[in-house]
């Protein structure tokens, strides 16, 4: 086949570029900056299709260098953190800070103005009270998280001791009165 | 000019604080808008150019009499409208054929501008069928030293950067490598600035291919990168330029407080290279400082020692006293 011997004449080219002045990256843009001198007499030159393969070649090793740096950075496996739903697995590599600095398009937010209450309740030392922290609760006996209040909740458990009154014991040492003292009346 | 809406409902507030000034930008949206005399060849151009843009871009179909250069207040207005800070706007005239005006603002208000007047276009549908995915980050590259000499070549990069770099990422897929931007421009750009004749100053290249990774035999990991043209191909030609004010680009390049990198305190890199850190200790009081033990030392209650002398032998007492004042003494 035509494309395997193509592939096969790809797979032993190069991977690595050679430049007199080294280029420089931006990786947390994905870009490289080359600043080596063109040749002036393609770039000038009427003949398109010269020109082209020129550009196109001088792409070609940018882009080479770029995966070549890109390929150096970190690896990060499996899902990306953040809870995003759409990514589960792939091999991901983690990007550095970019280092091109690019005019803003708003201006830096200035703090507002505390409110009235927001001053007073600043220098009472009055903090917001804590949020609904949701129905789950931690059970050191258990040692799981247990519902507070629902099917199957905590506040429903059973007693398990339950306070015998002395006088209605009687002299058999037997127990009187309702037993279902404390536990729970199923419904009909 | 525009009215400050009251949110009514929490939808519309949340709307309202992600258009309103961050600390961390959202990725900076564009709008292309047509000129009273805007042809087909400009429509195609820009569409091509906003096929790379999406989704951050919208596309204005209504022609509109703007001259930018002489008065940019109607962009402005569509850049608040939309929350727009990059603007392509295209026109045709006798004068300055097939041109494209990219401007980016800064609070609405127009920061910088320049013109690219299209000396050959080839637009994407003439390139073979090759598809990259809408919304991919692609590789961006410069090449060419009169994009670090010339100001105004500077400013082109800084936009080109800012229009097609797209959303900001800290984690990168590997299967996301796409496509690669080439912009190229010859010359070393020992031209003035202030020479005026902007014929003088070379073409910008802007080409885009697709990459295409092949397993090289010579290194396993690193793979070979192969280029296909796809398109759209674009040979500019640098037009007027319009600086941006010292002032509002001072502003525009400020960075806030919570993203400035905190220097660490107290560890400092030796000349040779080591890292060495101070730590500073507390006052220790001497008083109570813990010192091995020595059971001989130690306090006992009165009637044990007494017990203790009892029962050991006279001969022995003797001994029994030098070495418990040698242990005294090393005290």
């Amino acid at each position: 086949m035509s494309e395997n011997t193509s592939m096969q004449s790809i797979g032993t080219r190069p991977v690595t570029v050679e430049r007199a002045i080294p280029v420089t990256y931006d990786l947390g843009n994905l870009s490289v900056f080359d600043t080596n001198m063109m040749d002036s007499e393609i770039m000038s030159s009427t003949d398109e299709a010269k020109k082209e393969v020129y550009l196109q070649s001088l792409s070609r090793d940018s882009a080479q260098l770029l995966v070549n740096q890109i390929l150096a950075l970190p690896v990060v496996t499996g899902g990306r953190t953040g809870g995003d739903v759409n990514h589960t697995d792939g091999v991901f590599v983690k990007l550095p800070d970019p280092t091109t600095q690019l005019p803003r398009e708003k201006p830096i937010p200035v703090a507002k103005p505390l409110t009235k209450w927001e001053k007073f309740a600043k220098q009472k030392g009055i903090t917001p009270k804590g949020r609904n922290t949701g129905n789950l609760i931690y059970d050191e006996a258990k040692g799981e998280w247990v519902k507070k209040w629902g099917y199957k909740g905590k506040n429903q458990e059973e007693p398990w001791l339950v306070e015998l009154n002395e006088k209605a014991e009687n002299g058999n040492g037997e127990e009187s009165g309702n037993k279902s003292k404390g536990t729970k009346k199923s419904k009909k | 000019m525009m009215r400050i809406v009251k949110p009514k409902n929490a939808r519309s507030k949340r709307a309202m604080d992600n258009r309103s000034p961050k600390a961390i930008e959202n990725t900076k949206r564009a709008l292309t808008v047509r000129g009273s005399t805007c042809g087909i060849l400009v429509q195609n151009a820009m569409t091509d150019i906003a096929r790379y843009k999406q989704p951050d871009i919208k596309k204005f179909q209504k022609r509109n009499e703007i001259h930018p250069f002489e008065d940019a207040s109607s962009l402005e207005f569509f850049s608040q409208k939309n929350d727009a800070s990059l603007i392509i706007f295209g026109s045709n005239s006798k004068k300055r054929p097939n041109t494209l005006t990219w401007l980016r603002t800064f609070n609405f208000q127009v920061l910088d501008m320049f013109e690219l007047k299209i000396l050959n276009y080839k637009a994407m549908s003439d390139f073979k069928k090759l598809t990259v995915n809408v919304g991919m980050k692609p590789l961006i590259s410069f090449a060419g030293p009169i994009f670090d000499s010339h100001p105004h070549f500077q400013m082109v990069k800084s936009m080109f950067l800012d229009f097609f770099r797209g959303e900001q990422i800290s984690m990168l897929d590997l299967a996301g490598l796409q496509y690669i931007i080439s912009v190229t421009a010859s010359g070393d750009g020992n031209i003035s600035v202030y020479s005026g004749d902007t014929s003088k100053l070379p073409s910008i290249n802007f080409r885009v291919y697709k990459i295409k990774t092949y397993k090289s035999k010579t290194q396993n990991k690193v793979p070979r990168v192969e280029l296909e043209e796809i398109g759209p191909r674009f040979d500019f030609q640098l037009g007027r330029v319009r600086e941006a004010d010292p002032d509002m680009l001072k502003q525009a390049m400020r960075i806030p407080k919570e993203l400035q990198p905190k220097a660490k305190k107290n560890v400092e890199t030796d000349l040779i290279g080591d890292k060495v850190a101070t730590i500073h200790v507390g006052k220790q009081d001497l008083m109570k400082l813990q010192t091995r033990k020595m059971k001989g030392l130690k306090k006992r209650r009165k009637d044990e020692f007494e017990d203790e002398v009892d029962e050991i032998e006279d001969v022995i007492i003797s001994d029994e006293e030098q070495p418990k004042k040698r242990k005294r003494q090393i005290k």
